[in-house]
Formats: structure tokens, C-alpha cells, sequence
């Protein structure tokens, strides 16, 4: 009779404690698949002029902004398109040309520091394609290598050609294929409400239970 | 619960075609004709007069330090309204690509420089149209070349259709800029 009370207690404290640990994945989990609502305007990616070491450039989700005072004050870069995600800044060696790469987008480029731009052409469309751009190194002569979660590519004339050997567009990444099923986005990007409703769903499955244990209790 | 399963098996298939059915064909839609888009956007006008504009290396240099944007176009088409002899103000027909293709819109902008229509003329992606209803267009309305025009600052974006939202706004923008150098604008 003893041993039964003592494992109903047990059996009520990890109850208790997967229900709590539940609750934390839960809300950690649909915060993880709206990353928007955790934006706080963090930058993130930035590259120091190799010509003036005071101008820095700093990237953020929206947008690409440029600091003349070593980063006590900060102004937009101002552009048609200004981009959006920023993965990557990168100086050409001689530091004339800046590459600004978009998490889900383009390759964009300013051949005199920063105050005109112009897009590089990609064999790809980023977002349709699910093909995140990671990195960008320039080389001479308007040499370019672009690393994405699908492989490398690499152009020897600003674009113009890229040699894709590395690179494919319809692979799926282990890591990438596990996370985008973990979070919904690999059956499509509505999936995710449906993960996020039965994660709510859960969730009230969680407090009634607790609120009908505690009822339980109280009556007996 | 089967039901459930049939989606999930459906997602699968459209993820192994690469996602295609997410994003089919494009349509052309033509809203308005060159003619119809001029006389919408000069009403009571007696006379609508043409003008080609070839933008010389001095003019271009200064678009694109304007607009931050290489300019690919070496010449534009500007648009003037006259009612009884009285300028009405001007327009211009641009283009720029939404997601795919580009979308065909015209800019038209007062005496004063201020933007008083804008409006789609052809559409040619399957998705994002919604740039096309006056709820999105008449956020242009009184902004001038100057203005910043950017997005989710003095220009709201219209869930869905990001990229055509990003087109319209940097083609506003530059259309105005290519206005006010052309000596259209002021």
C-alpha cells in the first residue's frame, strides 16, 4: 500500500515536470517559427571598410545601414531595393566593391563604396527555389563565390556565368530537411499554423489536465 | 484523421515537384491600354503630348546617385497633359520586375511634382495583384521624388505580394526621380 502511494507520487512529479517541459517546447517551438515577432533590430552581418577603418557597415533584416564614426551613428544606405535578411557583407580586397548578400534573395553589389548598387545575377531564385544564401567571397576580376545550404557556386565574371558543379538547387539538405519538417515549412508554409494550432491545441490539452487534477484532488 | 494524411501525402507531391504548384504559370492580365491609362489618368485634358527623353551619361549619373540604382533604361517616354492650354501635370509609363516578370504600371504626378496616380496597366505574375487595387496604390499619392518610399515606413506592404510591393515602390521612386531630371517634375 506504501509502495503504490510513493509511485503515484512519482508518476505525479514527472507528470508535472514533462507537462512543464512540454509547455516550454511549445512556446519556445511556435516563438522559433515566427521569427519575425523575436525581431529586435539585431544586426546580422557586418564588415569594416579595409580603406577607412571608422565606415562600417552593418546589416540588418531590414535593411543595410552605414556608419561613418565607428558605429556611434548610423544611416541607411539609400537604394531602390535595399535589401532585406542580410546574411553577408564582403569587401573586395582592393575594398572598392561591397557584396551584400540577402538570406532569401539576391547578391547585390556597389562598385564605389556603397553609393550606387546593382543586383548579381543568380541561376536560381532563392526563395522559390528554398536555397539559402549564406556567404559571399569576392576574388579578382569580378570573381565571385557564393556559398548556399545547397552547395557552392563560383563566377569568374560578376555573374555573368556561374560554374554550378557544387551547387543543387533540388537537393535537401539532412539538417535542413529535419528542421523544415520539424517546424511544418517542409509540407508548406500554411503547415506551420497547422503545427502552431496543434501546438495550442497541446497546450490546452496540458493546463485542463492539470486543472482537472487539481479539481481531483480537491474533491477527494 | 485520413483526411490529414491525404494533405500531408499532397504536400509531398508538391514538394517533389519543386514546389511548381506553389507557383504556376503567370497570366497576363491588361488592366488598362497606354490610351485608356492616358486618358485615365488626364481627365479633361484636351491634348496629351509625347516626349522621348534619351537620358545623356550626366543625367544618368545623377538618377542613379538618386535612387542608389544602376539605371538600365537609355531612354524613357514622358507624358504632358494640357486642358485649354494649361498643363495638367505629367505622367510615365515604367516597368520593373516583380517576382518573375515585369509589371507594366503608369506614374502620373501634378504641377507640383507631388504623385497624384498611380495605376497598373498590365500584370503578368500569378500572384501578388493585390498591388493593383487603390487600397495599396493610393499610398503614393502626394509623395514626390525626395520622399524616402519605403517599405513598412511610408509605404505599407500587402501581405502575399512582397516582391511586386518592392517592384511598385522602387518603380514609383525612380519614375519620379526620372521625371524631376527630366525637367518634368518641378
Amino acid at each position: 500500500m506504501g509502495n503504490k502511494v510513493w509511485w503515484k507520487k512519482i508518476h505525479n512529479l514527472l507528470g508535472l515536470a514533462s507537462a512543464v517541459f512540454l509547455l516550454l517546447l511549445l512556446g519556445t517551438g511556435i516563438l522559433l517559427n515566427h521569427p519575425a515577432w523575436l525581431d529586435r533590430g539585431e544586426p546580422t552581418a557586418m564588415a569594416a571598410d579595409p580603406k577607412v577603418g571608422s565606415r562600417i557597415f552593418e546589416g540588418k533584416k531590414d535593411g543595410l545601414f552605414v556608419s561613418g564614426d565607428a558605429g556611434v551613428t548610423w544611416d541607411e544606405v539609400p537604394m531602390l531595393y535595399p535589401p532585406q535578411n542580410v546574411a553577408d557583407i564582403r569587401f573586395s580586397g582592393d575594398g572598392k566593391e561591397i557584396y551584400v548578400v540577402e538570406k532569401w534573395g539576391r547578391v547585390i553589389l556597389s562598385k564605389d563604396g556603397g553609393r550606387i548598387w546593382e543586383n548579381i545575377p543568380l541561376p536560381f531564385d532563392a526563395q522559390a527555389d528554398g536555397v539559402e544564401l549564406m556567404s559571399a567571397t569576392p576574388g579578382p576580376a569580378g570573381g565571385l563565390c557564393l556559398f548556399t545550404s545547397h552547395g557552392w557556386l563560383l563566377s569568374k565574371d560578376g555573374g555573368k556565368s556561374w560554374d554550378a558543379s557544387r551547387f543543387d538547387k533540388k537537393a535537401h539538405p539532412l539538417r535542413r530537411l529535419i528542421l523544415t519538417i520539424h517546424n511544418g515549412y517542409f509540407f508548406g508554409p500554411k503547415f506551420v499554423w497547422l503545427y502552431d494550432f496543434s501546438a495550442l491545441a497541446l497546450l490546452i490539452l496540458i493546463v485542463s489536465g492539470f486543472v482537472l487534477w487539481k479539481a481531483g484532488r480537491s474533491a477527494a | 484523421m485520413f483526411a490529414g494524411f491525404l494533405l500531408a501525402v499532397r504536400a509531398f507531391e508538391v514538394r517533389a515537384a519543386g514546389g511548381e504548384a506553389a507557383y504556376p504559370d503567370f497570366i497576363e492580365q491588361v488592366y488598362l491600354t497606354e490610351e485608356a491609362a492616358l486618358k485615365s489618368v488626364f481627365p479633361g485634358c484636351d491634348e496629351i503630348r509625347r516626349r522621348v527623353w534619351k537620358i545623356d551619361p550626366k543625367s544618368k549619373s545623377r538618377i542613379e546617385s538618386r535612387t542608389g540604382w544602376t539605371l538600365a533604361e537609355s531612354s524613357v517616354t514622358v507624358f504632358e497633359g494640357f486642358a485649354a492650354g494649361e498643363p495638367q501635370g505629367k505622367a510615365m509609363i515604367a516597368e520593373e520586375i516583380g517576382k518573375f516578370k515585369p509589371i507594366t504600371f503608369i506614374v502620373k504626378q501634378g504641377n507640383d511634382g507631388r504623385v497624384e496616380r498611380v495605376e497598373v496597366m498590365v500584370y503578368r505574375e500569378a500572384v501578388g495583384a493585390e498591388v493593383r487595387r487603390q487600397r495599396f496604390s493610393r499610398q503614393f499619392r502626394g509623395k514626390k521624388a525626395g520622399d524616402p518610399l519605403r517599405i513598412n515606413r511610408d509605404i505599407l506592404n500587402v501581405t502575399g505580394a512582397t516582391m511586386s510591393v518592392q517592384a511598385m515602390t522602387a518603380g514609383v521612386k525612380k519614375a519620379l526621380v526620372i521625371m524631376e531630371e527630366a525637367g518634368h517634375g518641378k
